[in-house]
């Protein structure tokens, strides 16, 4: 874990040997420390970014510019920025002063320098918290969408889902979102539920194709004591839970046919039963759902209803793919980086050019997810205070095909389209571990973790079934 | 303790500056000098283990609002014996 390697503190004091006693002290203990004899002169550091103080240690009587003029001046800049005065005229007037007009603490001189230390501990820390927090703030708030935390986006193609969510939100017409996997279909779901009249209410979701099929019945629609072996109790759905809100059923594509039948009635409805039970309940929920197939292509082939498809495809909202939305990875990956640096207790502060670049130029096949998994492992791994293109995973995780290729031209070992039988994957592996080693039989033995005399067994079988190798 | 040796040094050595400064502004008729040297040896004598000179610190600061030029020169004194005191156990 990366953190910001020094404390930093400012000292401004006239007393010279005051001065000098502090400073040595702190830096003993490893802070930074810069100290000043004039509060101007300091003030002005400090307000154009040449330090950046943590905690300020600032005497209370200075010829020019006295400690407490210091705190007004710096609080019309910076608020947080706690303030510690010291001073030899102990009263408690002074002391009510000092703390109306922005001060963290008031310390009396002659100066105890440990109790100081503790002091300045403390204001650390207030400071840590109080960054922490004004991060968290900006982070929900920088880039807002239609009045949403956290909804990330820029591109026509997002825009128009959000402006649809929008405009649907109001209605009760049933909504499906179409979108790959990784897109955000769910923040499209949540926007619908945020920006309509059930916010007030839960939103609940569920993966349908993450829970297998029969506990995935007793999840949605709950059941009664005794329903089932192990039905110890009875169990509300996740209808009734989301009621008076929002049921997201997310890859409702993969829901079993006899669960769509189910399904069907209770949109047809509005009732459920609960499993062993008679009695018919209300439910007041909206249901929005969402898949990453085709559900038309899905209806053709027999593996979803056409009337739920109807049902369902009353106001379809498309979330196009990340790569067709380019200009909101940069965007998205700015939210991801503050996110992560929060998480991580880290403060990286950007990206490169050229890692930005890289980030546009990728396909992400998995989306979103994919980005912002990227963006974590590139704050973790990254080395200095910009993420560089090398910290960024490299292409293949993003392209068409997962395949293994090299530059001089050995064909991809797997490929989608190409499916070899498994000796055939072996002959091509020795293969390309052979040429990759420069035809170096010794290395490519060991990496293969061979003996020689397999290997040269091997290579000669490759010889008589193919062209020479080398 | 915290105030090492050479930190201790450098203090007693400026205050052997601060005796000739106060010396100089008493023949002047100055107290303004006086006033603000007392306030800082006031404020800096105890932390540096010298709780005698935040006393002469008090005194001279007091005398010099007093503009009471006896009580600086007997503060002046008094801070040469506890300088010369204290430089002798350093060393």
């Amino acid at each position: 874990m990366k953190t910001k390697s020094l404390i930093s503190l400012v000292i401004i004091d006239d007393d010279i040997d005051l001065l000098e006693l502090l400073s040595s002290y702190f830096r003993q203990r490893g802070y930074e420390v810069n100290s000043y004899e004039d509060a101007r002169i300091a003030l002005s550091e400090i307000e154009s970014k040449n330090v950046l103080a943590d905690v300020v240690i600032c005497d209370l009587k200075l010829p020019v510019m006295s400690g407490l003029d210091f705190i007004k001046r710096i609080r019309q800049f910076n608020s947080v920025l706690p303030v510690i005065l010291m001073t030899a005229e102990g009263s408690l007037e002074l002391a009510v002063e000092s703390i109306e007009a922005g001060a963290y603490d008031f310390v009396l001189k002659p100066l105890h320098v440990p109790q100081l230390l503790i002091s300045v501990q403390r204001a650390v820390f207030l400071n840590h918290v109080q960054n922490e927090n004004t991060n968290l703030k900006s982070l929900f708030s920088d880039q807002d969408f239609l009045g949403l935390k956290g909804v990330i986006g820029k591109s026509a193609g997002f825009k128009k889902a959000m402006e649809l969510a929008k405009r649907v939100s109001g209605s009760q017409a049933n909504i499906i979102i179409f979108g790959e996997s990784g897109s955000g279909k769910e923040v499209v779901a949540k926007a619908v539920h945020d920006l309509g009249d059930k916010k007030a209410g839960p939103f609940v979701a569920i993966n349908c194709s993450a829970i297998p099929e029969n506990l995935l019945e007793s999840e949605l629609f709950g059941y009664a004591k005794g329903a089932f072996t192990g039905a110890f109790g009875s169990k509300i759905g996740l209808f009734e839970e989301a009621n008076k809100g929002t049921l997201f059923l997310d890859e409702i594509g993969d829901l079993a046919l006899p669960l769509q039948a189910k399904l069907l009635r209770v949109l047809q409805e509005r009732k459920i039963k609960r499993i062993g039970e008679n009695q018919t309940r209300d439910i007041t929920a909206r249901v929005i759902c969402a898949t990453h197939k085709d559900l038309k292509k899905e209806v053709e082939n027999g593996n979803f209803r056409e009337d739920l498809y109807f049902r369902l495809n009353v106001i379809p909202i498309n979330m196009p793919p990340l790569r067709e939305r380019k200009e909101d990875i940069l965007p998205l990956s700015e939210f991801f980086l503050k996110k992560f640096n929060l998480i991580n207790n880290v403060n990286i502060l950007g990206f490169t050019k050229a890692a930005m670049k890289k980030l546009e130029a990728l396909t992400w096949k998995g989306n979103v997810r994919e980005l912002e998994n990227a963006i974590e492992r590139a704050v973790v791994l990254a080395n200095s205070e910009y993420i560089d293109i090398d910290d960024i995973p490299g292409p293949e995780s993003s392209s068409e095909e997962s395949k293994v290729s090299l530059k001089n031209g050995i064909p991809p070992l797997f490929s989608i389209n190409n499916i070899m039988s498994l000796e055939d994957v072996g002959k091509k592996y020795i293969e390309f571990i052979f040429k990759k080693n420069g035809y170096a039989k010794e290395q490519t033995a060991k990496e293969l973790c061979i003996d020689r005399k397999t290997l040269y067994r091997k290579l000669k079988e490759l010889e008589h079934g193919e062209q020479p190798l080398h | 303790m915290y105030i090492l040796s050479e930190h201790k040094l450098k203090y007693l050595n400026r205050r052997i500056i601060d005796i000739e400064e106060l010396k100089n502004s008493l023949s002047q008729n100055d107290f303004d000098l006086p006033k603000i040297i007392g306030h800082r040896l006031k404020g800096n004598g105890v932390t540096f283990g010298y709780p005698l000179i935040s006393e002469i610190g008090i005194a001279l600061e007091m005398g010099a609002i007093a503009k009471d030029k006896l009580k600086i020169l007997e503060s002046i004194d008094l801070l040469i014996q506890v300088v010369d005191e204290g430089l002798k156990l350093l060393h």
